[in-house]
């Protein structure tokens, strides 16, 4: 037992280079998915909280009748507010006045704002509000009737400073500015829409109830105090809390509170309509773009763990293959089967459990990290939640490591099946033969050292399609990252205010893991290639080949396999992308840049350069004489 | 008196592998004369091998001198060894070391394609009796083929030495005479100089020169006035 042990520490230290690649390529895997899966509900959770924290109200209940929810003795707000409790479906209401200039204007009253007033919005909020309060972010609440709050400026909004005074005209009067406010409903960096044109919103101005009230001049001489029906009612619903916002749990719960509360106010106060937070501006922001990440990074993925899985069983193939004397070895010395399965299978869980924890942790806590402070560009942002989502990264990672373990079996099962005598003899090269190629003209002409390359590339068949196709892989999930730039900046800003700023972040990760992933992958295979090909690089060496000829000879291939890879994975990025834009609905494949197709190759061919140069010392390593006088 | 065309005097090469140090060569010293057949006997580990890899240049020796055609390979850098491969040494070993990929006459051309006097790849390969298997890829060859094909590689290219490593180690008796056979005949035609390693003592009677090594120096050193021809030796 304790030699069998042995051998799997040892089998584990002379692999230890491809060892690490596997992990690694499988670590970038489960980390991107891990980190892309947690940004939603990471984004909603630290949204949630804010809104939980604020005691948002769950619905909205607006007022479209002349007397609003206030009849005469003035104490309808209360009774609608018992009718809500007692009927057990609300725990608070709380009632207060919104109003936008532009109604004003459609009501046709004679005297009016100012003309030049940009687009206002008025609310007259009572005394001690525990619902949605508005905060100051600056200054202090207004204690006099001429003292104002505004709302903290948003994209084109007006700028105000504490100080500051405001000319209403005739229906306000001149009031000053005593204290910047923020309201825990308003939390996107976009301006809100006024009721009536929905034109944006350029300034939002809070008053005391009791203040908000309109001087109207009767006649020349006399003036009249007219307030203002109290148009909007705050509920919280009783055991929405139990629901996490931005669910559908808690969307349905909402509705069906919505109706219970219709049945139970009847046409007491006249028309009134319900909003619940999905027609909440910045909810619904966060509802659109948590959506629109969220097919990233369902999409994404799968050809990442595609790539990855491809070269770790390339590898562990690999690995196995050049364990079969040991395999002998182990068969005639009547080791039984089951034990040497298990061994490379334990190898292979061994580094599938490393990537797995270590991918996990990394993308989980790394990801949203690097994402967050992008939704700063178009959000108020809260204090990012401490929430991991490992459950993507979980399932893409056990995935994982069942192909893996899948292929390792089947490798070690292949070999079982010969005899230990063939497994101790060592592996025939494989035979050279004449290939399509030759019967072409050209082939005359071609320079020696190309015939030699062209015939190498179909003898390992097997070597060529893995290259290809990881190459194409992550040259298709490079391209993906600069197109969804290039289309985020081509969309109209106006219908998808700060989306291309939340997912160039995203665009940019992809390419990052997308480059990583093409070094790894490269340097995988070229470093299998170089295994393979030691006896031919040292019989090269001994003919007197110099340093640059020899490293040719294996770069030539990787070249033209590298090569193959980028014609091969653009088309297909666009594929991709084309399939990720009609998901998300926006854009098009037209709006990708000439410049990125470009871009994509040259950063591709750099890192694959990059990767090779680091090789060029084991090539040139091989010693001649071990290479040479061994039989492998 | 003819040249001396290898000249090994006080050679070393120790080997670091671990902690332990190994003197694979250790004052080694024999000369031989251009134009001769030298074979270079030795039990397993003696260093015979490791002569020969500093005699072609694939290692470096760390003390003494070793003068080829006047060159001392001990004064050469890493470039310098790698043209003296290219353009001075022919290499036969046990295991043929050819390229898979390659037909024999590309094997051939693998070799003259880069070198300066290089004779034509299909007249070498006729005259080791491999003209109607030139288009063929080595795994279509027998052993002895493929041997006949790495001894064209390493003629075609007219070195100036001709390094062979066990080169009858991987086949059958009858084989073996033939290709020690061929060697011989190529090397007296051509005037060239050859070393062979074996641990074959039956041989020994067919060369020109016979250096005995044991642990890395020379045991002894015989000399044959009149070398048999390979069909009167038995083993």
């Amino acid at each position: 037992m304790h030699s069998y042990f042995l051998t799997i520490t040892r089998s584990i230290r002379t692999n230890i280079s491809k060892l690490f690649s596997i992990v690694v390529i499988m670590l970038l895997g489960i980390a991107f998915v891990s980190g892309l899966g947690t940004i939603s509900p990471m984004i909603q959770t630290s949204f949630g909280n804010e809104l939980r924290r604020e005691n948002a109200p769950d619905l909205i209940l607006k007022s479209s009748s002349d007397t609003g929810f206030q009849d005469e003795d003035g104490d309808g707000i209360l009774d609608i507010v018992d009718d809500l409790l007692q009927s057990r479906i609300a725990t608070s209401a709380e009632g207060l006045t919104m109003l936008d200039s532009s109604v004003f204007e459609s009501m046709d009253y004679d005297m009016g704002f100012p003309e030049d007033m940009p687009l206002t919005r008025f609310y007259g909020i009572p005394d001690g509000m525990t619902i949605a309060p508005i905060s100051i972010v600056e200054g202090r609440m207004p204690v006099k009737s001429n003292e104002v709050v505004v709302e903290r400026a948003r994209l084109d909004m007006v700028q105000y400073s504490v100080g500051d005074t405001i000319d209403l005209g005739d229906v306000f009067g001149t009031k000053t500015v005593v204290g910047i406010v923020a309201n825990p409903l308003n939390f996107s960096r976009y301006e809100e829409l006024d009721l009536i044109n929905l034109e944006e919103i350029k300034q939002i101005i809070y008053m005391r109830s009791q203040d908000f009230v309109m001087t109207v001049e009767i006649i020349p001489g006399v003036t009249l105090d007219v307030s203002f029906p109290t148009t909007d009612l705050y509920v919280t619903l009783r055991g929405s809390s139990e629901y996490s916002y931005f669910t559908d749990g808690y969307n349905d719960f909402v509705k069906e509170c919505q109706e219970s509360i219709a049945s139970v106010l009847g046409d007491k106060y006249g028309e009134i309509h319900y909003l619940t937070l999905e027609e909440n501006m910045s909810y619904a922001y966060i509802v659109n773009y948590t959506g629109k990440i969220d097919i990233i990074a369902l999409l994404f993925p799968i050809f990442f763990i595609a790539v990855s899985a491809l070269v770790v069983s390339t590898t562990m193939t690999r690995m196995v293959e050049e364990e079969r004397n040991i395999i002998g070895c182990y068969r005639s010395l009547g080791v039984p089967d089951s034990k040497i399965k298990l061994k490379y299978l334990l190898l292979s869980l061994i580094c599938g459990v490393i990537s797995l924890v270590v991918g996990t942790i990394v993308g989980v806590y790394s990801l949203p990290l690097a994402i967050y402070p992008a939704f700063e560009t178009t959000f108020f942002c809260p204090e990012m939640a401490n929430l991991m989502n490992p459950a993507f990264g979980l399932v893409c990672g056990i995935l994982m490591i069942l192909i893996v373990l899948l292929v390792t079996y089947r490798v070690v099962r292949k070999f079982l099946k010969s005899s230990p005598a063939e497994l101790l003899q060592p592996l025939a090269p494989k035979a050279g033969k004449k290939i399509l190629f030759e019967r072409i003209p050209l082939w005359k002409i071609l320079p020696f050292r190309y015939k030699s390359t062209i015939r190498n590339l179909c003898r390992y068949k097997k070597n060529l399609i893995m290259t290809v196709l990881s190459v194409a892989g992550s040259t298709a999930l490079v391209f993906c990252g600069f197109a969804i730039i290039d289309v985020a900046n081509s969309l109209p800003p106006l219908d998808y205010p700060g989306l291309s700023d939340t997912i160039v972040p995203i665009a940019i990760i992809i390419i990052v893991f997308a480059l990583f992933l093409s070094i790894f992958v490269v340097y995988n295979l070229t470093n299998l290639n170089i295994g393979e090909r030691k006896r031919e690089i040292a019989t090269l060496m001994v003919l007197g080949y110099h340093n640059k000829e020899v490293v040719m000879y294996i770069y030539r291939e990787i070249m033209i396999m590298a090569g193959l890879g980028l014609l091969v994975g653009l088309p297909v990025g666009v594929l991709i992308m084309y399939i990720v834009l009609l998901l998300l609905d926006f854009g098009s494949v037209a709006s990708i840049l000439v410049g990125t197709y470009f871009l994509t190759i040259a950063l591709v061919l750099a890192f694959i350069l990059l990767t090779d140069a680091l090789l060029l010392r084991k090539i040139l390593k091989v010693d001649m004489s071990t290479s040479l006088k061994s039989v492998d | 008196m003819k040249k001396t065309m290898v000249k090994i005097s006080h050679v070393m090469k120790v080997f670091h592998v671990g902690d332990n140090v190994i003197k694979a060569v250790n004052d080694l010293s024999f000369d031989v004369e251009e134009g001769k057949f030298c074979i270079v006997l030795g039990p397993s580990g003696s260093g015979k091998t490791t002569a020969l890899n500093l005699i072609g240049g694939m290692d470096k020796a760390d003390e003494g001198e070793l003068v080829i055609d006047g060159k001392n390979l001990l004064s050469f850098n890493d470039r310098q060894l790698c043209d003296y491969r290219r353009n001075d040494v022919g290499f036969v070993f046990q295991f043929y070391n050819l390229m898979p990929n390659l037909t024999a006459k590309e094997n051939v051309e693998l070799s003259t394609e880069m070198c300066r006097d290089a004779f034509s790849p299909e007249d070498i390969l006729a005259k080791v009796g491999l003209q109607e298997r030139m288009n063929n890829f080595p795994a279509q060859l027998s052993g002895g083929e493929q041997q006949r094909v790495s001894i064209a590689r390493a003629l075609a290219k007219n070195p100036k030495i001709l390094l062979c490593d066990e080169p009858t180690g991987a086949l059958d008796y009858q084989t073996g005479k033939t290709i020690l056979k061929l060697l011989k005949d190529m090397s007296h035609d051509q005037g060239k100089t050859i070393i062979v390693v074996t641990h074959n003592s039956a041989i020994k009677d067919m060369a020109d020169e016979v250096v005995h090594i044991k642990n890395g120096s020379v045991e002894s050193i015989e000399m044959n006035e009149k070398p048999k021809d390979i069909e009167e030796i038995e083993w």
